[in-house]
């Protein structure tokens, strides 16, 4: 009988480290999913930003830029920052950089994802 | 005395009784129930698992060379009705994503023999795209997913257990982008 409540109480014991694993597991497939979801997110953003009239780049216009729905539901209090940066050297350009910020489902403040671009006038201003 | 020894030899007995035995058959049956569920839902979480990742990574490796061949591209031209987008690149070469023997496939139309990349991607997942004009060029959105639009992809999360997940890319893209930024590197 002995050797039964000693076999059950490892055999639970298994068990138990086993679904923990899986937990995990599965918190970090999560996390994958969302850590994806922020990269797309915030390159269609700078794609859509970048692609805006020469003078509609700017910092202020920054402000204006909103995260898609799908995204904010899937990121917890996501929030972007960004900034543009007039280039005179070595050739005339403008740099975004765009910061996607969001917390785990734990509540903890994630590292943010930066992606940054350059964007130069249009050609005939060059001339 | 020869009672007084019987008695003694009959309570020291060692061994098991019934009731022992029929409380250690229920135990160990009522063990390998949980054990072969538990088992069974590790095999079945596994496989949809594996199934989602490697769509996942399809996904990611489309939507990247997508990304990647529209900025380099000319001209996009896009028919839903095939589900084909042909993108028009310098030198006269054609690439085309569309789907053959029931895989999404981007094929590079070159003066040789056409390349041909399979994704991975099956053919339920289907492909929406419109274009519009920004002010510096055409800008592609596109959207890839294997369940209807309409479906909101927070049921992501909430149908982790299912074995059917909604995957879903969106990408917007400038047409030409490469092109036109390549003119002004120093």
């Amino acid at each position: 009988m002995l050797e039964v409540i000693v076999g059950a109480a490892l055999l639970a014991t298994l068990l138990i480290v086993i679904s923990q694993i899986l937990v995990r597991l599965h918190a970090q497939t999560a996390l994958v999913d969302r850590h994806y979801a922020a990269q797309q997110s915030l390159e269609n953003l700078l794609e859509e930003f970048s692609s805006r009239d020469w003078a509609a780049v700017n910092s202020e216009a920054i402000d204006d830029l909103n995260i898609s729905g799908d995204t904010s539901t899937k990121l917890l209090h996501a929030r972007l920052e960004g900034e543009v940066v007039e280039l005179a050297e070595p050739v005339t350009a403008k740099r975004i950089t765009l910061r996607l910020h969001w917390q785990s489902v734990s509540g903890i403040e994630q590292r943010p994802l930066i992606l940054t671009t350059w964007v130069y006038p249009p050609v005939e201003s060059n001339l | 005395m020869t009672m007084h020894n019987a008695s003694n030899s009959l309570s020291t007995r060692h061994g098991t009784t019934l009731i022992e035995t029929a409380i250690l058959i229920s135990l160990t049956a009522v063990l390998s129930g949980i054990i072969v569920t538990g088992m069974a839902a590790l095999f079945r979480y596994n496989r949809s698992t594996d199934r989602h990742h490697v769509h996942q990574t399809a996904l990611q490796q489309m939507t990247t060379a997508l990304r990647a061949d529209i900025h380099e591209a000319s001209r996009c031209l896009w028919n839903a009705e095939s589900q084909t987008l042909r993108l028009e690149l310098t030198e006269s070469r054609v690439l085309e994503y569309r789907v053959i023997k029931q895989r999404w496939v981007r094929v590079l139309q070159a003066e040789a023999e056409p390349i041909t990349t399979s994704f991975g991607l099956d053919e339920s997942f289907r492909c929406y795209c419109q274009a519009e004009q920004s002010k510096r060029g055409e800008l592609i959105r596109m959207t890839l997913t294997n369940q209807p639009l309409e479906l909101p992809t927070d049921k992501l999360y909430e149908e982790s257990g299912r074995t059917e997940r909604t995957l879903r890319s969106d990408i917007v893209a400038q047409v030409g982008r490469h092109f036109s930024t390549k003119h002004h590197e120093p």
